[in-house]
């Protein structure tokens, strides 16, 4: 809490009527009143993060030139594996980003089994309602091949996804879903770059830290119970990746090919970890 | 007794309007008035995300900050919806944290009578920050929730 003083200054305009000898006069007679106020101002320490949308993140890459390669995403028969929470919300990420990574690239047919994989995995989380009214599959299947529509419908979905968390003081999961699609897409985003290097999709890769900063310091916000230390350890290694990058510059911030190499390492590391053998 | 009267009336007064908007906030659908600001994305914007921060007025002023990364490069639009404040709320933008020396204001919210919806769109930047600056009010009971909705367009402006 702190105290902000605010000057008020307030011009008093007082009017007099003078009469002078010898005739009216009107004289006006300004005065400056200066007055202070004293605010008690109420500050939350939290800052409130706002991360992306794994479909964000997808279009950025899509539009570097990320290409497709079909067995980079996790396979959906793993999603019985996935027994305690943390497994489960993280894993939701990154179907999610598989699934935008699929609908990207014009794969409908994957883009349903993964939204299939998505519904149960939500409904292991109690997540129901998010995908319970929208018609989502046949929302898909009628708009096969049409890139732009897909996406829109997987905006649709990030939306329903927000206001079920936000109505139900679930931001926390929020930040643990977007760790687990955010490592997803870094992880098939250095994959594609390490297939075919590609200087565009390397800046991507790189402008990726501004993120990161966030998601770090928004799960550290929610980690009361020490749940997520192990994960935030680890995004605080691939962190390190990023050491030369100044999120108060303007100036354009790109890895070393070596550096690329070395966080595509770690991602993989870390994304098997995440999804498993 | 005139005196008594007139007390008794502004009591009531003041019980009713209170009354009415501990209601409005409380009635507030958020999805429908974010979908209102979904609406303003149209046709450019895409849906990124979107924070209602609910609040309970207090006796003292409250300050509330949101930080909202960005891609150098690409267009976003923000989009306010007020409708849910019983009693405005100071929205301002900065464009670096709190306490940072070289913070600058981008924006300040311009309350119009009868409209709810306010758009901004940043200029090139990596981080941007969202400051609710809550006013005091006496009725601690006085409850309000702020709608925020990010939408984005890649490709917006042509790198150097």
């Amino acid at each position: 809490m702190h105290k902000v003083t605010i000057k008020i200054a307030t011009i008093v305009v007082a009017t007099s009527l003078l009469y002078a000898c010898g005739g009216n006069e009107e004289v006006i007679i300004e005065e400056e009143v200066i007055t202070e106020e004293e605010v008690t101002m109420e500050e939350s320490d939290d800052m409130t993060y706002i991360l992306p949308s794994p479909l964000q993140i997808a279009e950025l890459f899509k539009s570097a030139g990320l290409t497709y390669i079909g067995d980079l995403t996790n396979s959906i028969d793993k999603v019985d594996n996935y027994n305690s929470k943390y497994d489960q919300k993280l894993n939701y990420g990154v179907y999610a980003s598989n699934m935008a990574y699929c609908i990207m690239n014009n794969q409908t047919q994957e883009s349903i089994n993964y939204l299939a994989t998505l519904k149960k995995l939500s409904e292991k989380l109690w997540m129901t309602d998010v995908m319970g009214s929208m018609g989502l599959t046949e929302r898909l299947e009628a708009n096969v091949g049409n890139e732009d529509s897909l996406t829109y419908i997987m905006a649709d979905l990030q939306m329903q996804m927000d206001d079920y968390l936000d109505e139900n003081g679930m931001g926390y999961t929020g930040s643990i879903i977007f760790a687990g699609a955010w490592i997803e897409t870094m992880y098939i985003a250095a994959k594609v770059n390490e297939a075919e290097a590609n200087p565009k999709l390397i800046s991507r890769l790189s402008e990726q830290a501004v993120v990161l900063e966030s998601l770090v310091a928004s799960i550290k916000q929610n980690d009361d119970d020490n749940e997520f230390a192990e994960l935030i350890v680890d995004l605080e290694g691939i962190n390190k990746h990023f050491d030369g990058f100044d999120s108060d510059s303007d100036e354009d911030f790109t890895l070393s090919s070596e550096a690329v190499k070395s966080l595509s390492d770690d991602l993989t590391t870390l994304r098997t970890k995440i999804v498993g053998e | 007794m005139k005196n008594k009267i007139s007390y008794l009336i502004l009591t009531l007064a003041i019980g009713f309007i209170s009354t009415a908007a501990v209601q409005i906030a409380t009635e507030c659908d958020i999805t429908s008035l974010k979908k209102e600001l979904k609406k303003e994305l149209k046709p450019n914007f895409k849906y990124d995300s979107s924070k209602t921060t609910r609040f309970t007025y207090k006796t003292k002023t409250q300050s509330k900050e949101m930080e909202v990364p960005l891609f150098m490069g690409e267009k976003y639009r923000f989009l306010f919806n007020t409708k849910c404040l019983p009693v405005d709320v100071k929205v301002d933008i900065y464009s670096k944290p709190k306490g940072h020396k070289k913070r600058k204001k981008l924006y300040t919210l311009d309350k119009k009578e009868g409209r709810d919806v306010y758009t901004y769109e940043p200029e090139k930047s990596r981080k941007t920050y969202i400051n609710y600056t809550i006013p005091e009010s006496s009725d601690e009971e006085l409850r309000g929730a702020m709608v925020f909705v990010l939408g984005y367009r890649i490709g917006g402006i042509k790198k150097k």
